[in-house]
């Protein structure tokens, strides 16, 4: 797993964040915001560790 | 009286049959959701449901399903062929395993950090062109320890059946959650760095070099090496190639359903194939809900065929393209068979209408829910 980017994706009618819209080897994938016993979402923790960051939704 | 079977530790071949379910998912290899076919494998890689190869340094393979024992109706297997070879050892860090994770509350039968730790037994069906030593790793992730044993391939390009014998240790319990508890990794491959030392076969703190010694299949030697393994089962109770019971063939649908708590592929058949419905509930995005098949074990990353443009917004007469692809939405914490997913696009969508989450013209596209560990 190499994640390259990420932000988040807001639900336009509640204007909240739900997903974190992210590349991982080139391929763009998505998970929900409340995932925390997901791989994926540890890894985006973890990269967000190493001093990277979740842009903001559109 | 005519003894036909005996058995160590107390565990008999009714507490085997006891089992519900085999501890391996899919240790027949029949269920392969993501690509039946990889080449130019060089790092890690999921290959059929459950199971994947942990590869570095160690040249370049092809996975693809290959023809199984037929033994017990085991007609598949994982066959990795080497296509790039790597002079065997000459990277210190060269290492090639081929893995399955499982969850702590799937391995508390085995009691581990308790005084009724069991012992048990790994059994597998082997091939290769290659014969020598392999090894089979039991890695409990939660507390990092390692236990590995070897076995031998006897004659090459004949399908062996193996079983190596192990005990749970009575320290250091496995979580009981749905998190990595334990892995088991064949090794067919590795350097100094990890066959450096003293083979690990009692339950110790991971130290690298102990994981992969005496260690001689070394598949990544030559372009002529192929290794398939199949048959895959793990077992409470000590038992030899003599004793150990039948693999236990689940149907088909038993097996699909214990993958799709781990991965979940919904694939087109045809083009513009309707994935779920829902509902505008802006002018830019359509929310509707997926129907999993099983509760997944946690909230599942969503993966699609690629492009924005292989999907669409349908209302039944017309089609508004995605201008992104599907999107997960939060996760079901309280019943998670169902999935909230978004299909976005420019603005054009009529609120409070319904629409279908639909391909394109394309027989191509598929939404993957994946929860792995």
């Amino acid at each position: 797993m190499a994640i390259e980017s990420a932000k988040y994706y807001k639900d336009k009618s509640t204007n909240t964040n739900v997903a974190i819209i992210f590349v991982d080897n080139g391929v763009t994938k998505s998970v929900g915001v409340n995932s925390t016993d997901n791989i994926d979402y540890q890894a985006i923790q973890a990269w967000v560790d190493a001093g990277n960051t979740i842009t903001a939704a559109d | 009286m005519a003894i036909t079977r005996a058995f160590k530790n107390g565990v008999n071949y009714d507490d085997f049959n006891a089992l519900k379910h085999p501890v391996f998912q899919n240790g027949s290899m029949d269920i392969c959701q993501r690509s039946t076919s990889v080449t130019g494998i060089t790092s890690e890689q999921k290959l059929t449901d459950r199971w994947s190869l942990n590869i570095g340094s160690s040249g370049a393979f092809t996975f693809t399903i290959g023809t199984g024992p037929g033994t017990f109706g085991l007609n598949k297997c994982i066959k990795l062929d080497c296509t790039t070879a790597n002079a065997s050892g000459s990277d210190a860090d060269a290492n090639m395993y081929i893995t399955i994770p499982l969850e702590g509350q799937d391995v508390q039968l085995f009691r581990k950090g308790t005084s009724d730790a069991k012992a048990f037994t790994v059994s597998f069906f082997v091939k290769s062109n290659k014969t020598g030593t392999g090894i089979v790793e039991i890695w409990d992730r939660d507390n990092d320890r390692i236990l590995s044993k070897t076995y031998t391939i006897d004659s090459a390009d004949t399908w062996e059946r193996k079983c190596i014998n192990y005990t749970m240790e009575t320290s250091n319990a496995l979580d009981n959650d749905n998190a990595k508890s334990l892995m088991v990794g064949w090794w067919i491959e590795s350097g100094a760095d990890f066959d450096g030392g003293t083979l690990g076969t009692s339950w110790a703190g991971r130290t690298d070099a102990n994981r992969a010694v005496g260690q001689t299949l070394n598949m990544a030697s030559s372009t002529d090496n192929e290794f398939l393994l199949t048959g895959c089962m793990m077992v409470p109770g000590t038992f030899t190639t003599e004793t150990i019971p039948d693999f236990v063939n689940e149907t088909f649908a038993e097996n699909l359903a214990r993958c799709q708590r781990y991965c979940f592929l919904m694939k087109a058949s045809t083009t513009y194939t309707r994935y779920t419905h829902g509902i505008a509930n802006s002018t830019e995005q359509a929310e509707g809900v997926v129907s999993l098949p099983v509760a997944m074990r946690a909230g599942p990353t969503l993966t699609t065929s690629g492009t924005a443009a292989e999907f669409a917004c349908g209302d039944g007469a017309a089609l508004v393209n995605c201008d992104a692809v599907p999107i997960v939405g939060n996760a079901s914490t309280v019943n998670p068979c169902f999935q909230d997913v978004f299909w976005p696009t420019a603005g054009s969508l009529t609120q409070t209408e319904p629409y279908a989450l639909q391909g394109g013209n394309n027989t191509n596209t598929f939404l993957r829910f994946e929860s792995e560990i």
